[in-house]
């Protein structure tokens, strides 16, 4: 365990770094088109939220590189925000989609599921097994 | 087929709802104990013959009087009788939910016990002989796992034993030291005498810790005086040998008892090393983390409750704007006030009710689901230093963000708070919360008269709202609740996977509550609003000869100092339906340039009246209809629009006042 | 060190303190609250963490977690343990 708590440190830093950066471009992407990808929307709150995650992951960080048990508190709670805007990003696009394909509301015109794949959505998903193993390994107390 | 009424009762968070619903499925009577917020759930199941009626008590740590909840229990067993009580204890737990047994055993009740969630006891290695339990205590215990329905049917198998008379409930006491026994035997068998219906050694118990309610309850009695100042004098001269309060010691040595029983019955194997829940706990309390994952958690559920069921409501908007749109076509030339009572008083009634469901019905689940996770209790812990300076209670800080989004489930959601004058309180000021459909008005006015300043002009109403929200919080406090205080004291249950079944219960629960109590306030209102509009017949709908606008210019004098006009008041009597519609009645009562007639009639400082008058003057009917029935009374209903209106009104005025001094 | 006689408010992060009595001014529902959580004389509590602002505090007691106020622990006097 002593060894996996070096890696999750080092993918903690990783994290960590990747959510704060899209999170600040989000936020900056609101009021000037600053790094202008589909995958990532001008949100504020967005942004807020992403950077939350990663400065969670932050917290992390040395501890697990310290071989300290309790440093798994900050990627576990980094993990399962992940996992819960993931799943909330999919249903608003899904939501999305019916409102234009479903509903053909005039808001939607000229909506494409590209609009609402925001890479908090991918990443999330990508993440998601992750957590499951962390889950895991808390559950059968590899201490 | 015989009858019989069964209690249940226990500490909160011990999955009490999930036994409950699992004993009675999901159909159950919910309404409120009279008068008050707290919710009463009534359930029944037929089994072997018995028609068993469930009645859920409120979550209650103990029978004292002190707070409402543990009054609501107390007073149900004592004056109501129940045949037998079925007393939840989280085996997790057991030392602290003995507590609330023995008390219920001294009271001379039969209670059956419930052992729940012996399978998380179990991972934490924890077990629990309730075959001893049993002998220890004189009363059955039934193993249960109410997530899975396990034990469930059991405990239904006891009842109907009991019912057969096949079950003992060995009577109980509590030795308590020398003086206090003695104090009690006599007290005792004097009540017993002015009435022998009472369980007079548990009143006694009360009359020495100095219950006010019980004191209140004795007092009416012939000689209740007496025994009250004998009570005083015995807990008196217990002060003077112990050195502590009655209640300290009754409280200690109901404690060393269950010590005792707990050491017997209970075997602790290996411990898990890593506490999960306190890992984290350590992320979500975190000084600085703590408050960031609080907001984004609440942009969540904002996100979840109105962009994820957009779809469904405006589903619900296009099926009966359609059905309207047919009847029209199809009465119209036939009986015109049939199609329009059809079509805008009855389907427009429905669809206003079931517009609000989609909100609800996801609103209710992402709350259901934090709560049931574990994250509601830490989010009141983390808050409560932040409310108890607006006079409010930690749990109250949801139903205020809520708000912004809309009233109606925001109050529905003051249910978890404990207490019933912080529920009470944040009810009653949650309408002055800005939600989302007084939005349109807002930014309409802003955008005519504000120019570049209307986004400005908008968030101050927001500012202006959650100030006034906060104002009225402690004056309601200083009227009617000053001097009580109110114990902040909670249990932070640990984190847990959430059960979809519990959460979709509750939901459930929640929705056929808003349909059936508050769907046929909205409706009546719907229906009196669209005859007035309607009528008379050869007018235009709502146009200004109808009888609502007749309605309006009798209103007129009323808003002249604010500068309104009859139209503006017609606009605001549809407000009183759905603030939404406002606009659509600006533009029926003024025309298709009514942007252009309003900024010709107002200057911008009573325009900004307008808007704070707006904000303030009554919620809509579907709020109201949810103020009666989440605080089950229409006083406090009509307090809230009489008080709304009053401040809207002085406020608007005030406004304007100091407009007309600088214009 | 140990043994020093403290209010339940005071105990820092990690502490541990031992019931050993009340004020003599506490407001009768917060007593009956408290004892009905099983905070009676002679029973050890810990002292978990402040919440975000500093104020409610979170305790371990019999085998669960509880959350108090400064206003209502500061009534409760511990010996340091």
């Amino acid at each position: 365990m002593k060894k996996h708590l070096r890696y999750l440190g080092f993918i903690s830093a990783i994290l960590s770094i990747t959510y704060i950066l899209i999170g600040v471009i989000e936020i900056a992407n609101t009021y000037v088109s600053f790094i202008p990808l589909l995958i990532l929307p001008g949100d504020p709150m967005g942004g807020f939220v992403s950077i939350t995650i990663g400065l969670i992951f932050a917290h992390g960080i040395k501890e697990l590189y310290r071989g300290d048990y309790r440093g798994l508190s900050f990627i576990l709670v980094g993990l399962i925000m992940t996992t819960v805007f993931a799943g909330l990003y999919t249903l608003i696009l899904i939501a999305d989609a019916i409102e234009c394909y479903v509903l053909t509301s005039e808001e939607f015109i000229g909506w494409t599921i590209l609009n609402d794949l925001r890479i908090e959505l991918m990443l999330g998903w990508i993440l998601f097994p992750l957590l499951l193993w962390l889950k895991v390994q808390l559950s059968s107390n590899a201490e | 087929m015989r009858k019989v009424r069964v209690a249940v009762i226990g500490n909160p968070n011990v999955g009490k709802s999930t036994l409950f619903n699992a004993l009675t499925g999901a159909k159950q009577y919910i309404g409120n104990w009279p008068g008050v917020t707290v919710e009463k759930k009534e359930g029944e199941r037929i089994w072997r013959g018995i028609k068993i009626r469930f009645v859920d008590l409120p979550g209650s740590y103990g029978l004292g009087a002190a707070s409402i909840d543990e009054k609501i229990a107390r007073d149900y067993i004592l004056l109501e009788k129940p045949d037998y009580v079925i007393d939840i204890i989280d085996a997790s737990n057991l030392e602290r939910n003995l507590y609330l047994t023995l008390d219920l055993l001294e009271m001379g009740v039969k209670v059956i016990i419930s052992l729940n969630m012996i399978d998380i006891a179990a991972s934490k290695g924890i077990r629990i002989n309730h075959e001893k339990l049993s002998e220890l205590l004189g009363v059955p215990v039934v193993p249960t796992i109410a997530i899975r329905e396990k034990g469930i049917d059991k405990l239904c198998d006891v009842v109907v034993n009991a019912v057969n008379g096949d079950v003992i409930f060995k009577p109980f006491k509590i030795k308590y030291p020398k003086e206090v026994e003695e104090a009690i035997q006599e007290l005792s068998s004097i009540i017993a005498d002015i009435d022998s219906k009472l369980p007079s050694r548990w009143i006694a118990l009360k009359l020495l810790t100095g219950d006010e309610d019980i004191k209140r309850k004795i007092s009416e009695y012939k000689d209740g005086a007496l025994i009250i100042a004998r009570a005083e004098e015995l807990a008196e001269k217990i002060r003077s040998i112990y050195g502590e309060d009655v209640e300290i010691v009754i409280a200690e040595a109901r404690y060393q008892l269950i010590g005792k029983i707990v050491e017997k019955v209970i075997s602790v194997g290996a411990k898990p090393e890593i506490d999960v829940s306190d890992l984290i706990d350590r992320v979500v309390t975190h000084r600085i983390l703590g408050l960031p994952i609080f907001i984004s958690i609440l942009w969540a559920m904002f996100l979840f409750t109105f962009n994820v069921a957009q779809p469904l409501v405006d589903l619900i908007d296009i099926a009966f704007s359609q059905a309207a749109e047919y009847v029209h076509a199809t009465l119209d030339s036939s009986n015109p006030m049939l199609a329009s009572l059809i079509a805008d008083g009855i389907l427009t009634g429905f669809g206003s009710i079931l517009v609000f469901v989609p909100n609800i019905f996801f609103l209710f689940l992402a709350m259901a689901f934090l709560e049931d996770v574990g994250y509601m209790a830490r989010a009141a812990f983390n808050m409560d230093r932040v409310m108890k300076k607006m006079g409010l209670h930690g749990k109250s800080v949801i139903p205020l963000i809520l708000g912004m989004g809309c009233n109606v489930p925001a109050i529905m959601s003051t249910r978890t708070i404990e207490s019933e004058e912080d529920r009470l309180v944040t009810i009653l000021i949650n309408p002055l919360i800005p939600c989302s459909a007084r939005l349109p008005i807002f930014i309409m006015l802003a955008a005519i008269f504000f120019g570049r300043y209307a986004s400005v002009a908008v968030l101050s109403m927001y500012l202006l709202g959650f100030l006034l929200a906060i104002m009225i919080a402690l004056m309601l406090r200083k009227l009617f609740f000053r001097g009580k205080v109110f114990p902040f004291v909670m249990e932070l249950p640990p984190y847990r996977m959430p059960s979809w079944k519990t959460i979709s219960i509750h939901v459930w629960n929640r929705g056929s509550k808003f349909l059936k109590k508050a769907g046929w306030i909205i409706f009546s209102v719907s229906i009196v609003l669209w005859f007035l509009a309607y009528m008379p017949p050869e007018a235009e709908f709502g146009g200004s000869e109808s009888w609502l606008a007749q309605l309006g210019k009798l209103f007129e004098p009323v808003f002249l100092p604010l500068g309104y006009n009859w139209q503006i008041a017609v606009a605001l009597i549809f407000g009183f339906l759905a603030k939404e519609i406002m606009i659509d009645a600006f533009a029926i009562l003024m025309g298709d340039n009514y942007e252009t007639v309003l900024a010709g009639m107002l200057t911008p400082f009573q325009a900004y009246a307008l808007m704070a008058f707006v904000l303030v003057y009554v919620p809509c009917m579907a709020t109201l209809a949810v103020i009666k029935t989440e605080t089950g009374s229409w006083k406090w209903t009509i307090f809230t629009v009489t008080y709304e209106l009053i401040l809207a009104y002085v406020l608007a005025f005030f406004i304007t006042f100091i407009g007309s001094l600088i214009w | 060190m140990g043994n020093e006689i403290v209010r339940l408010s005071e105990l820092d992060k990690g502490e541990v303190g031992e019931i050993i009595g009340y004020e003599k001014d506490i407001p009768s529902s917060i007593r009956s609250k408290i004892l009905s959580m099983g905070l009676t004389r002679g029973v050890r509590v810990e002292m978990i963490r402040p919440a975000i602002f500093g104020d409610p505090l979170e305790f371990r007691v019999r085998g669960f977690n509880l959350s108090l106020r400064r206003s209502e622990a500061q009534y409760v006097l511990v010996k340091k343990v």
